[in-house]
Order: structure tokens, then sequence, then C-alpha cells
């Protein structure tokens, strides 16, 4: 689980590495919006090539992106026959009680395919590039403004980079102590549904025991060190706004235009 | 030499307790000096570390780092003359990776970024962690971690170093590791020095001992004059090194042993000397 989640980063020396994590975040975002607008096979065109150029541009495997569709393989198919059934619009081909299948249910069912396939490759992309501390320093920096309103940037970040931190550690500590169980004779591989789940209370008790610890030691150890909340620090980390991310920024811009002038007009 | 820590008539009582914690301990540190403070679990030597650090608000008694003395409003000061090591590796590793956690006391002091850069350069390369800088923690060992730890200290240039057991969960290895740097540095820069710990044999590089028991001093002195005492040791809880052991194995044998402490290799030279006399 933890490989899924948090250790998918894959260090590379590449453009798309070298880029400001804001800037990846936010044409991140900005990517899956646009495809939104998409109507037309033109646009879904442009927007692959973009995705691929930037799948490329990061000199990752490709396979790991396959990696990365797989799992959702069966909510893509699930969304596409929906729409195969209950779309309709354009020639009937089949009709039975409330399903029919139609020529515009059928294109739409298309179109959802390369949206999920492209959204899916865009925010792999973002992940396997951007290592979690990276994102965690890019929402603090575009949450900036917030602090205007006194909502506590640096400290929601710093949560986030502290849990983040903690997940491997958590993992190996809720390894044995589920290896301490099965010491004792608990088997957790049998039992139906509700047995399970009574099993694991034995797991998370004393994982939340251990968890209070370490919290406690944590903010002692914070406190030693002279930390007295987030004003007045500086950062060690700094992320700088370099001309890959202008360059990047620039394809994306022009990428939304396209599409829009393509919708539109 | 003037006193850098100063602690007089310190009392402490944990709310759920019946007996204080600490019970009007005082004592003094010499600048430079590396000081053992011995007890078994529950003696109040942690208590006492954390109480020098501003860490525990305790209501009786005084403390006087580096001439200043611990009041709520100094505590921050205070604090910036103290670099602290705890015992559990993990428990302290604030950063996501190697570089940050160093770096995390200095952004605290609001140190500007070109600098922090250079300390944390400087302080990896002296605990030899340098090619770790990018390192998550768990990719590294109990003892790596805590090297990080004491680079971190290292990074924020404190006057005192404050090891609160810090070595009881690494192997002999991490251990060896640890102290060694700690003796190095004490060489290069004479910093203080105030471990805290119940391996005695990590108490022989010391110049005092100080053995608390119930929260009360019962002995302090040179290592020499604490091991000689080696019944009193026992009794409470506590181990005597190696070397000593073998001293009064010798004894019993009334085989005539030198006065001093010696460590282990002190002991080799002189047993093949007594061979040779033989």
């Amino acid at each position: 689980m933890n490989k899924l989640l948090f250790g998918r980063y894959i260090p590379q020396d590449s453009f798309v590495h070298h880029m400001d994590p804001r800037a990846k975040l936010v044409l991140s975002f900005l990517y899956v919006i646009v495809i939104f607008f998409a109507n037309n096979w033109w646009i879904y065109l442009l927007m692959t090539v973009v995705a691929l150029l930037s799948i490329w541009a990061s000199k990752i495997n490709f396979k790991l992106f396959v990696d990365g569709i797989l799992p959702l393989i069966w909510i893509i198919a699930f969304t596409m026959l929906i729409q195969v059934f209950f779309g309709t619009g354009g020639h009937l081909y089949w009709q039975w009680g409330i399903f029919s299948v139609t020529s515009l249910g059928i294109l739409n069912a298309a179109y959802i395919f390369v949206r999920f396939t492209l959204i899916i490759l865009i925010s792999t992309l973002l992940t396997l590039s951007t290592s979690p501390i990276q994102i965690s320093d890019a929402i603090e920096s575009l949450l900036k403004p917030l602090e205007k309103v006194h909502f506590p940037v640096y400290e929601v970040a710093l949560m986030l980079s502290i849990a983040l931190r903690f997940v491997p550690t958590l993992m190996d500590e809720t390894e044995s102590i589920m290896n301490a169980q099965r010491a004792r004779g608990v088997d957790f591989g049998t039992g139906n549904i509700v047995q399970r789940i009574k099993k694991i209370i034995p797991i998370l008790i004393p994982l939340f025991v251990s968890a209070f610890n370490r919290a406690e030691d944590l903010a002692t150890a914070m406190e030693a060190r002279g930390y007295q909340g987030g004003a007045g620090r500086t950062k060690y980390r700094l992320l700088k706004w370099g001309i890959r991310d202008t360059i990047a920024t620039l394809i994306y811009l022009l990428m939304t235009v396209v599409v829009f002038a393509l919708r539109f007009f | 030499m003037n006193d850098i820590i100063k602690v007089s008539h310190l009392t402490y009582k944990y709310l759920q307790n019946e007996l204080p914690a600490l019970d009007d301990v005082s004592f003094s540190i010499p600048s430079g000096a590396w000081v053992a403070i011995v007890g078994h679990n529950g003696s109040g030597k942690s208590t006492l570390a954390h109480s020098l650090d501003g860490l525990i608000d305790f209501k009786q008694g005084q403390v006087f780092i580096d001439g200043v003395e611990l009041t709520e409003a100094n505590v921050w000061k205070v604090r910036s003359k103290i670099g602290m090591i705890f015992q559990n590796p993990d428990n302290q590793f604030v950063g996501a990776t190697v570089e940050d956690d160093v770096a995390f006391g200095l952004e605290n002091m609001a140190v500007p970024h070109d600098e922090i850069q250079a300390r944390v350069d400087s302080a990896l390369a002296q605990v030899q962690m340098s090619e770790f800088r990018h390192k998550q923690p768990d990719q590294l060992s109990g003892g790596q971690k805590q090297r990080v730890a004491l680079a971190g200290v290292i990074a924020m240039q404190p006057k005192i170093i404050i090891l609160d057991e810090a070595t009881s969960m690494l192997d002999p290895i991490g251990r060896q590791e640890i102290l060694g740097v700690i003796k190095r540095l004490r060489r290069k820069l004479g910093i203080t020095v105030l471990s805290i710990t119940h391996e005695m044999d990590e108490t022989t590089s010391a110049d005092e001992i100080i053995v608390l028991n119930d929260g009360k001093i019962i002995e302090s002195g040179k290592p020499s004059l604490i091991y000689a005492h080696s019944d009193l040791l026992l009794k409470l809880g506590l181990d005597v090194p190696y070397s000593q052991r073998l001293k009064e194995a010798l004894k019993l044998r009334h085989i005539q042993t030198p006065q001093a402490y010696s460590d282990e290799k002190g002991m080799v030279d002189w047993l093949w000397q007594s061979l040779l006399k033989a």
C-alpha cells in the first residue's frame, strides 16, 4: 500500500523533474479542467499529443503509466457501459426497455474513455515526477495568500509533511504489531467480514497508543530545537520559477486557447 | 573555568506521583566538561535533562545555563544554547529527508537560506552523512538517524550537548559511532557534554559521574572513584564497566591491581606487563 500511495516518485534528471512543483501542480489542474471542454476528436488529438509530449519530457518509462491505468480499468469500463446503454441521440441501433444503444452514446463512451485515460496519465505524471515533499511545498506556496485571512498555511504544510514522513514508520509498526498478534495465534486471513474486522481492533489500539507517544516525543524534540510556530521561520527549501516552467506554461496556455477556439468557433 | 550549568535545589514532582522525581538536586558543571548522569529507570535522570532545557515546568529551584537563568521569558534563549538528542531515533526526525531534518532547527532560528545551506553541509560532513542527504528516514538505520539528529544539533552551534539516553536504542557499532563523533566535537569545539545513561560503559570517557537515585544525587566524582564503589552501583541496578569487574575478580584472587581506573585497553596492557614480570 505504501508503495502504491507514496513511494511512487521516480527520481530522474529530466525537464519535468526540474520544473517548479507549483507549475506542475497548477498545469495538471489546468489540463484536467480544459479536458472537460473537449467535444470533438481534434481537441482530444491535441490534448493526447500534449500529454504524450509531457510524458516524453519526463523520461519515465511508459510502462509505469500503464500500471497507473490498470487498477482503474473497471471504473472506466463501467462508466463507458453506462454511456453506451443509457446515452441518447443520434442513430438508434438497438433498444430494450430503458436501454438503448445509439451512435451518440457510443461516441460519448469513446470520449469518456479517452478523457479518463488522459486524466490518469497527467496525474500519474505529477506524482511520478514530484516527490511528496515537493507537492507539500507547492501546496504551501500556493495557499500563501490565505495567510491574509489568518489561515495557518505553514502549520498545515508542516502537518502534511510530518504525516507523510511518518507513514512508513507507522506501516512498519503495524507490521510488527500484526506479527506479535500472529505469534499469539491470531489468523488474519480467515473468518467472515465481521470476524476479520474484529481482528483489526487489537491492531489499531496499540497503534494509536504508540502514535500518541510518538507525537509527544516529536513535539518535545521540536520544541528542544526551537520550534515556536510558523511565524518568523526561514525556509531551507526554496521554490524557484525557471525558464522550464515558463515554457511549459506557455505550451499549456496555447493548448487551452486552441481547445477553446476549436470548441466555440 | 566558569560553570556553564548550575543547578540549585531543583525539585520536581509529577502530578500522578507521590514522591518527587527530582528532590533538591544541586550541582554545577564547568565549561567544556563531559559529565555523565547515571541511574536506573525512574531515577529522575531524564526529568533532570528535560528541566535543564525548559521542557519541564519546575516550580522549585533554579537553573542557570551559561549565566542565564532559565525562566519562562528566556526559555528560547536557553534552548538555543543547548542541543538535545533523545532516545528514540524515529521520534525526533522531523524533516522529510536528512537535509530537511538538519535544517529544521536553523529554520526555527530564522537563519538566512544561504547560511542554512552552508551549515547543513558542514554538519552532515562532520557526522559523515553527506552522501545520505537526500535519503528519507525509513531508508536509514537507527545509528544513522541518531547521527542525523547529532548533525541537527551541530548545525545549531550550541554550547552544550545533552544526550538523553541517545544511544540506548542502538547496537554497539551505532553507539560507538555516536560517541566517537561527540568526542571529536568536544576536542575541536570545546562543547560541554552531558550524557544521561544507564550504560556504565558509556561513562568511561566522562570527567565526572553523577549518580542519581530516587531523584537525589547520591554520589558524584571522577569515574575511578565511582567505579571503586561497585557494590553501591550494583545495588542501584547499575552495571560496572568490564575492566573494573575484571579488576575486582583479580582482587578476590589476591592479585595486586593498579589503583586508578583503566579502560579495557589499559587493562590488557597492564596484564601483558605483569605477565612479563611474573
